[in-house]
């Protein structure tokens, strides 16, 4: 068989990582699609022989999109280590410097990242998809308004993190510095215009997209959908939890399949090696690997914010509730499987954070001076598991009885999505590209597919220039450069 | 004028955390901060592992931005040093905010009327060795150390 190969290529400093590749079968048809994004290989042999109480302050230096998260899913593991719980007012604050996170984060990227596509539109000529097009369509009063209220919120982050680039305040037990009343109410300020702001982002995605009829097309569109299982952090009630609870699962059909303590993740996740690939492919154990595919009998599952919906029963505060409703009646019921609904999903967890953060803050005992239990048995073991953004992030740390480690296992968002970005890449390929005839959006509707998880390949350098341009590069079947698409 | 001297990267990643290093070197300087304070000047030394739109919080409210970070090359020589202006860096929109890069942060930040520093130096330097994991710079990049100082503290003192 004749292969043809097309290769999509971020250059500058992720050189051979990202990498998507399209092969060809002889008629020019897609026969398989391949990404290849980078792990942050090495980090286990870092760790070792570190004291496992400086994590939370390391860990947070592997990315620098979502230190947070691997602040907090650290300091949970090393809690679990030294086997102790953080006091109820402790775990008020970190639960609030939490919420702020997604609440900024949430946002932050639906404007700028979903922006692209919804806000400046699918069919918008490349130069103006990106952030700068956006501020141009949606004005700048409002894009001052998003970075006002990240602003805001990461200042909540910061004087309670203690430390303006990374928080710092995460200690086995508790946590490093308390609240006070002038702040509280200071901050309780911020949290109700964190909800007036996420409303109205929803009242933003409700006019440009719902009311579009083009738009709800693309959203409901088969390049634009897979049939997963799905994974996420429930509360007791098996509602939305982004900080705790058990970890749930659920199959195509919403149906819960499992569900686990943060130290048996082991059990439940298993994970695929390709020949192809350097990361690897978690799957459900209990299914067993069924390779890279959709539909009832998949083994594959998704996280992230509509992974995060369709695993829990509903949301945790009343108005989050309202849109999670409205959701699911305009998209037939959970579970959802069009990618694009990440986007939606995003918004009803910018408001369920913002709403969480109005709820802590009105609790005037967030104030209480007792924030840390001194841990005082012998550490050995333990795992943390929290919602990044970009879905469940593990930490695990198993140490000698000074607490130095000896093993670590990180398993990142993106890694559980691998499987699943590959597959939707794969799908909006076939759509896009017929008898060898690559559309003219290729470019566009391959990000399309992807864009919705975030993928985070930014873990680690920051070298100049800091940008990710795109290039598509088709090779016939000799392997020559016939013909090259170029973004940025 | 307020200026703030911005040193980018990942000591994780060896020669990547350079930046890091040399706005520390900087800071500690008791020559410099000396002088600084004999001219009334007005410096922020600050390290900077974020990247994305976060930078915006970092930058925006300075006159003068004096940045140090690695920069990437086809065939890069570890420890050989740039000084170049803001429209010297390709400025590609990314398809995602965590690829933002400092001039783009700036270009967003006065398009919504935040304060950017309006004078800006970039001290770029290549090195082979910024995707391996692991701490400490490379011998290479060791050896130019004083020359980035020195050129630093030379923008500095302009």
């Amino acid at each position: 068989m004749t292969e043809k190969r097309i290769t999509i290529d971020p250059i500058t400093r992720l050189e051979g990582h990202g990498k998507i590749e399209i092969f060809l079968d002889d008629k020019g048809d897609v026969e398989r699609a391949l990404l290849q994004v980078p792990e942050l290989r090495g980090f286990e042999q870092f760790a070792v022989g570190r004291p496992v109480e400086e994590m939370p302050r390391i860990t947070p230096r592997i990315c620098g999109v979502c230190p947070t998260a691997h602040h907090f899913a650290s300091t949970k593991a090393v809690d679990a280590v030294f086997n102790v719980q953080p006091t109820p007012t402790a775990l008020k604050i970190r639960r609030l410097i939490y919420n702020a996170f997604m609440m900024e984060d949430h946002t932050l990227h639906f404007f700028f990242l979903g922006g692209p596509d919804f806000i400046v539109g699918p069919q918008a000529p490349a130069a103006d998809r990106n952030i700068l097009g956006v501020i141009g369509k949606v004005g700048l009063e409002i894009a001052g308004k998003v970075i006002k209220i990240r602003r805001e919120c990461r200042d909540i982050i910061n004087y309670l993190g203690g430390k303006v680039v990374h928080p710092v305040c995460g200690l086995p037990g508790g946590v490093s510095k308390g609240l006070d009343e002038e702040h509280r109410l200071e901050f309780l300020e911020v949290a109700k215009t964190s909800v007036d702001f996420a409303q109205f982002a929803l009242k933003i995605f409700d006019d440009v997209v719902l009311q579009n009829k083009e738009y709800v097309d693309v959203v409901l569109s088969e390049p634009y959908k897979i049939v997963t299982n799905y994974m996420g952090l429930v509360d007791v009630n098996n509602r939305v939890d982004f900080y705790d609870g058990d970890v749930r699962y659920v199959d195509t059909n919403g149906k819960e399949l499992g569900r686990f303590k943060h130290p048996d993740y082991l059990d439940h996740i298993a994970e695929h090696v390709e020949p192809w690939s350097y990361i690897k492919f978690p799957f459900l154990k209990k299914i067993g690997w069924k390779g890279f595919v959709d539909g009832e009998d998949t083994s594959i599952y998704r996280v992230a914010p509509l992974a995060r919906l369709n695993t829990a029963d509903g949301m945790a505060t009343p108005q989050a509730q309202e849109h999670y409703e409205k959701m699911y009646e305009t998209l037939g019921g959970s579970p959802v499987h069009n990618t694009l609904a990440f986007h939606w999903a995003r918004l009803i967890e910018a408001l369920q954070a913002a709403e969480a953060m109005v709820e802590l803050l009105e609790d005037k005992s967030i104030v209480d001076p007792d924030i840390r239990n001194i841990p005082t048995e012998t550490p050995n073991e333990g795992v943390g598991i929290i919602e990044a953004p970009r879905g469940v992030l593990i930490h695990h740390f198993k140490t000698d009885d000074r607490g130095i480690i000896e093993e670590a296992n990180l398993i990142v968002a993106t890694i559980h999505n691998s499987a699943a970005i590959t597959m939707s890449i794969e799908k909006a390929a076939k759509a896009f590209i017929k008898g060898g005839k690559v559309s003219e959006g290729l470019l566009n509707m391959t990000e399309m597919a992807f864009r919705p998880y975030d993928p985070c390949h930014a873990c680690g350098t920051h070298a100049l220039p800091g940008d990710m341009p795109l290039i598509v590069n088709i090779y016939d079947h000799k392997g020559e450069l016939t013909q090259q698409l170029r973004r940025g | 004028m307020k200026t703030l001297v911005l040193g980018m990267g990942n000591d994780m990643f060896g020669d990547d955390g350079i930046g890091l290093h040399i706005v520390r070197q900087l800071r500690d300087n008791k020559g410099l901060q000396k002088s600084l304070s004999e001219k009334s000047e007005d410096v922020d030394f600050i390290e900077c592992t974020l990247c994305g739109l976060a930078l915006l919080d970092v930058i925006q409210g300075y006159d003068r931005l004096i940045m140090i970070d690695t920069i990437n090359k086809e065939k890069p020589e570890t420890g050989r040093i740039h000084v170049i202006e803001e429209f010297q860096i390709r400025h590609i929109p990314g398809p995602s905010p965590h690829y933002i890069s400092v001039p783009q942060a700036m270009e967003i930040g006065r398009k919504i009327g935040l304060k950017m520093p309006t004078e800006i130096r970039i001290v770029a330097v290549e090195s082979k060795n910024l995707y391996n994991l692991g701490e400490g710079l490379t011998a290479e990049m060791k050896k130019v150390i004083p020359e980035i100082v020195q050129k630093t503290t030379e923008l500095i003192m302009q």
